[in-house]
């Protein structure tokens, strides 16, 4: 295996609560290689969404370090951290996360203007046309179905052309018709940008469609299993984006 | 750009708190734009009218009339071209003939062809009837009302009488001068030798007015200048003059005009202050709406983070925005507020000294706009700061809000910095500025100090009193300390103008008490100056007689502090206040007197009293005067009086309570110092406690017509009268910055819809009505109304306490009517402003909320 894009050593986080100290992650390690897809499963409360965090340096773990293409999260400073993440990494939330005053296209645009992208308009029109919105480039999110919210939030995370995505529950708040044409296009367009991808979420139906499914219970690794021992070429990069 | 571009599209959708951020602004840069756009059309019109305001070009003035030197100097270094007149001032006594009443007036002896510039309208007769056979003045309407006269009265000046030819209607510098001593009278100056006053009787002003060429004004003043060894900075300020050693002073019409404006230029800066205050209130609501935003746009401020946004660029986005808003807020306040300025102008008219004229100020308007967008930048820069403590991980769980940390404290630090330098700035004084300021703002913090403790009473007094039902009381009231809900800002905000609003009412009520009791019985109820030496013991019996009282009589001797230890006063630089009064104290000319004993209205505060016989000269400073002039005990002094040189030493220092207007100096000398100078007495006369001394003037004007006696009441009324004006002034600005507070309170309600609306919508369900909603709004921002009330006007009060009580010794008086009625008006605003605010609590269905939420 070739240098992985993310490693994770002995990180563990721990929160204070009113009545002591309450630790969500303990000695995790783990590295993902570029072009896995790796999914991150557990019952609620087990540390996914704290662990999606410390590996996208949204959050600083309490002791190990978290690796990114070679370099430690730790060493960073919120700047140089914000610029990694836009340049190097893309996200998808459970509840899309739009900015609301901003129309499709401009929200597809931002990591790519701040980016310093001269091209950010038309690479965010292309990549709308990508997700089936390019007639919706100027709505506001609140004009938008949630799945629709979703390919926008989808193309604005592959735009800059990362090499890592983080997804959260990428189908949580969408029905199950949708939310499987959502997993179709996001699967496909990751493959299309040989993008690695690391999820997050409790749907085990989901989670089979990667490679790699890693399980939490009460903040520790209680199962690091490999699904297929190849990366699987996804065809499912045909499929007609916008049945989501 | 991006950053700008960013800033623009994030304030979509946000027009209500955009538009509340604007207003916050707009108000204060209002108020500041239409007070500094009024002075300057004061200050234009007063330079415009510079020429017919002094009635020259060029005015050289001395107590003497030039000697034949300087004649012959002038005649030498005047163009041609030139035209000179003649005119004498001084302020005396008129006694009305048939009515026998008295009154002081300020006199003009004028010569044929007056006035160089400018007009004078009398009616009844032309004023050539001045030069004619007989002997006729003419006087202001006023002193015929004062006298019980009519035109064809006979008046006596001194000891002439005159018959009263007409009424001045309009004179040269008639209407600039508000704290005039008496009405003017014009007379002709080849008739006042038979008034007998130029012989020492009055204190006579020579002028000799020029009139000449634009172009040759400034060489002329130069050449006359260098000639006379005249200092460049003649006037003074306070009325004051800077004199040369044979006591000649020169100004020209700029200079003249610029002194009639300092008055107003005094109570402009005080008003610059009040009109920052609001701006500092609107400051404030910039800050409590931006925090409230960053609060609710948590999300927001993640989601450009995780795209790769640094903090730096997420607060630099916001504070774009801050400065287009404070540059939006501050070009529709600088609009409004030119036009309130002309409003204000064309209303009143007849209250100001010169005709000014209706326009637009740029430089006020463009230094408004400046005002508003550092105000706005600078606030939001506090409430920004937070972003950088904001961590993106909210997106995935929530988080307690950033509160900015150690940078939060250093722009609050730098804030107050800019702040009082601002204040000083705008009051052309580094003391001034901020000792008015810093009132307020400490105010504000000890609001700010007792707010959350007292919010959370009305909770527990509610549950208390109604144990049961009043819902919406309870509730409104529960609302205070809802999580979320920060009320403190607006509190404070409102208290701060609270405390500007109660203070200037004490202060007014205070003052016009003192005023009318003549300063708890301790101020004297007439002042007479130019008692000779040898009409002492006559004048303190006619006193007696028509009084019943004893005088208080004080030598007075003319000086010129001519060094101290030796050394020339150091000049003084500046434009400040201070500046302009350290000037004024080190040139003008210097009052001596001497006392066997301290005064009444005097204390020692360094040194000791000087013995009554010896044989070193001491000298007593009264202590502002002695930081002025910068002598220290132990200094010398060297003394010109009136040619003889005297040295004196300062063994003590005096605080004077100048405010008892009793005889009091700057300068005491030993008392065997000055025996046998040539001097005059001024005399205090004490009110008397029976009522008496109705004949007192007339008795004094029949018997002395060389003293000049002055009716402190009736200073005091007209001092009333200038108080009440700037009152008036003080509290349309003071209800500009409860203005502001107000906005900060809509801008929390506004900030609190959503939530609101959530619970409306649960009352609803619930069984509650309309009824219920409107219970707990107006017991809600009553109860926030009348906290920041009490809090701002106990402040006020206690303010004014300071400053009255402990440094002034004036006794303060509460004006309870005025404090409860603006404590109501606090209440009864803040209530429409909430309801008004929340107004969508009633307007949205329960089930379109719920569905929402």
């Amino acid at each position: 295996m070739n240098t992985p894009v993310l490693l994770l050593d002995g990180v563990a986080r721990h929160y204070r609560t009113g009545s002591g100290q309450l630790t969500v992650l303990d000695g995790i390690s783990f590295s993902v290689a570029a072009g896995e897809r790796l999914a991150v499963v557990g019952p609620s409360g087990s540390g996914k969404s704290t662990l999606l965090g410390l590996m996208a340096g949204l959050d600083a773990p309490d002791a190990g370090r978290v690796v990114v293409e070679g370099r430690d999260l730790a060493g960073l400073s919120p700047s140089a951290l914000a610029r990694l993440r836009g340049e190097r990494m893309g996200f998808v939330f459970q509840s899309y996360r739009l900015l609301p005053t901003l129309t499709a296209l401009e929200n597809i645009a931002v990591p790519l203007d701040l980016a310093g992208r001269r091209d950010a308009h038309a690479t965010a029109q292309a990549w709308l046309e990508r997700v089936g919105l390019g007639a919706r480039a100027d709505h506001l999110p609140a004009k938008l179905s949630g799945g629709e919210q979703q390919r926008v939030a989808l193309a604005r995370a592959l735009a800059p052309g990362p090499a890592l995505v983080f997804a959260d529950e990428p189908t949580g708040n969408l029905d199950s018709r949708t939310g499987a044409a959502m997993t179709d296009l996001l699967f496909g367009l990751v493959a299309e940008s040989a993008a690695t991808l690391v999820l997050v979420t409790h749907d085990l139906a989901l989670a089979a469609r990667a490679g790699r499914r890693i399980e939490l219970s009460d903040g520790r690794i209680v199962a690091d299993t490999i699904v297929a021992d190849h990366i699987v070429a996804d065809h499912i990069a045909a499929a007609d984006p916008t049945a989501c | 750009m991006l950053t700008l571009r960013l800033a623009w599209r994030l304030a979509r959708g946000q027009s209500a708190r955009i538009w509340l951020l604007i207003a916050c602004i707009a108000l204060g840069v209002c108020a500041r734009v239409c007070v500094g756009s009024f002075s300057g059309a004061l200050e234009r019109a007063l330079v415009r009218e510079a020429r017919p305001l002094l009635g020259a070009d060029l005015e050289i003035a001395s107590n003497q009339p030039l000697s034949a030197e300087q004649d012959a100097d002038l005649r030498e270094i005047l163009p041609a071209t030139a035209r000179t007149a003649q005119q004498v001032r001084f302020t005396t006594m008129a006694l009305a003939q048939d009515s026998g009443r008295a009154r002081t007036v300020e006199v003009r002896a004028v010569d044929p062809g007056h006035p160089l510039y400018g007009s004078v309208r009398v009616t009844v007769a032309s004023l050539d009837a001045l030069f004619g056979a007989e002997a006729v003045i003419f006087v202001q309407q006023e002193l015929l009302d004062q006298l019980d006269a009519e035109v064809g009265s006979t008046v006596r000046l001194g000891a002439e009488g005159f018959r009263i030819a007409g009424v001045i209607e309009e004179e040269p510098g008639l209407s600039a001068n508000m704290f005039a001593l008496g009405p003017r009278v014009l007379m002709a100056r080849a008739r006042l030798s038979d008034t007998g006053l130029d012989g020492g009787g009055a204190r006579l002003r020579h002028a000799r007015l020029v009139a000449l060429d634009a172009d040759a004004l400034d060489g002329v003043a130069q050449t006359l200048r260098k000639r006379w060894s005249l200092s460049e900075r003649m006037n003074t300020g306070f009325g004051g003059r800077v004199e040369n050693e044979q006591g000649v002073a020169l100004r020209t019409a700029a200079q003249a005009s610029g002194s009639a404006a300092r008055i107003y230029e005094r109570v402009g800066d005080f008003l610059r202050i009040i009109a920052l205050a609001a701006l500092l209130l609107g400051g404030i609501g910039v800050a409590s709406l931006m925090r409230g935003f960053l609060s609710e746009s948590r999300d927001t401020v993640a989601v450009l983070q995780v795209l790769g946004a640094t903090p730096g660029r997420v607060f630099r986005v916001f504070l774009w925005q801050s400065a287009l808003v404070g540059l939006a807020g501050g070009v529709l306040g600088a609009l409004a507020g030119s036009g309130l300025q002309n409003l204000l102008l064309a209303l009143g008219r007849s209250y100001l000294p010169v005709p000014a004229e209706l326009g637009i100020d740029l430089p006020a308007m463009a230094w408004g706009v400046a005002l508003g967008v550092a105000a706005s930048v600078g606030f939001a820069a506090w409430a920004l700061v937070a972003v950088h403590d904001m961590r993106p991980a909210a997106l995935l769980r929530d988080e307690s809000s950033a509160a900015g940390g150690w940078r939060g404290w250093v722009i609050a630090v730098l804030l107050f910095a800019a702040v009082l330098l601002v204040a000083g700035y705008e009051a052309r004084s580094w003391r001034i500025g901020p000792a008015i300021v810093i009132p307020v703002l400490f105010g504000g913090l000890v609001t700010a100090l007792i707010c959350w403790p007292v919010l959370y009473l009305p909770r527990l007094l509610a549950r208390m009193v109604f144990p049961q039902g009043a819902f919406g009381l309870r509730h409104g009231l529960g609302n205070l300390t809802r999580p979320g809900f920060r009320p403190l800002a607006a509190v404070v905000a409102i208290a701060m103008a609270a405390q500007l609003l109660g203070a200037m009412a004490t202060y007014r009520a205070s003052l016009t008490a003192d005023i009318e009791q003549g300063g708890a019985g301790q101020r004297p109820g007439w002042f007479c100056l130019g008692v000779e030496s040898d009409q002492v013991d006559e004048f303190a019996r006619v006193v007696r007689q028509q009084c019943g009282v004893e005088p208080l009589l004080s030598p007075m001797v003319m000086a010129r502090l001519k060094s101290i230890n030796g050394s020339e006063p150091q000049k003084v630089e500046g434009g400040t206040h201070e500046a302009q009064r350290d000037r004024f104290m080190r040139g003008r000319e210097q009052r001596l007197s001497w006392r066997a004993e301290l005064g009444p209205d005097e204390t020692i505060v360094a040194g000791r009293w000087m013995p009554a016989t010896g044989e070193q000269v001491e000298a007593s400073l009264e202590k502002r005067f002695a930081s002025s002039v910068g002598a220290r005990l132990g200094d010398v002094l060297t003394l010109d009086i009136q040619g003889v040189q005297l040295q004196a030493t300062v063994t003590s220092i005096r605080a004077v309570r100048w405010l008892n207007l009793r005889p009091n100096f700057f300068i005491l000398l030993s008392p065997y110092a000055l025996a046998d100078a040539p001097q005059t007495w001024i005399a205090a006369i004490p009110l008397p406690a029976d009522g008496r001394g109705a004949g007192l003037i007339a008795a004094l004007a029949t018997r002395f017509p060389n003293v000049t006696a002055f009716d402190i009441g009736e200073l005091g009324g007209k001092l009333g009268v200038v108080v009440e004006r700037i009152s008036l002034a003080v509290r349309f600005l003071g209800w500009f910055c409860l203005g502001a507070g107000i906005l900060v309170l809509i801008g929390i309600g506004i900030g609190t819809g959503r939530q609101r609306r959530g619970d409306a919508a649960l009352v609803a369900v619930l069984g509650g009505t309309r009824r219920t909603l409107v219970a707990s709004i107006t017991a809600e921002f009553a109860t926030l109304g009348a906290i920041s009330a009490l809090c701002g006007l106990a402040c006020g009060v206690l303010q004014a306490h300071v400053a009255f009580g402990f440094f002034l010794d004036l006794e303060v008086v509460e004006p309870w009517n005025e404090l409860l009625a603006i404590a109501l008006g606090i209440v009864v605003i803040g209530v429409l402003s909430g309801l008004a605010a929340c107004r969508s609590v009633f307007t949205q269905h329960p089930l379109a909320v719920l569905r929402e939420e």
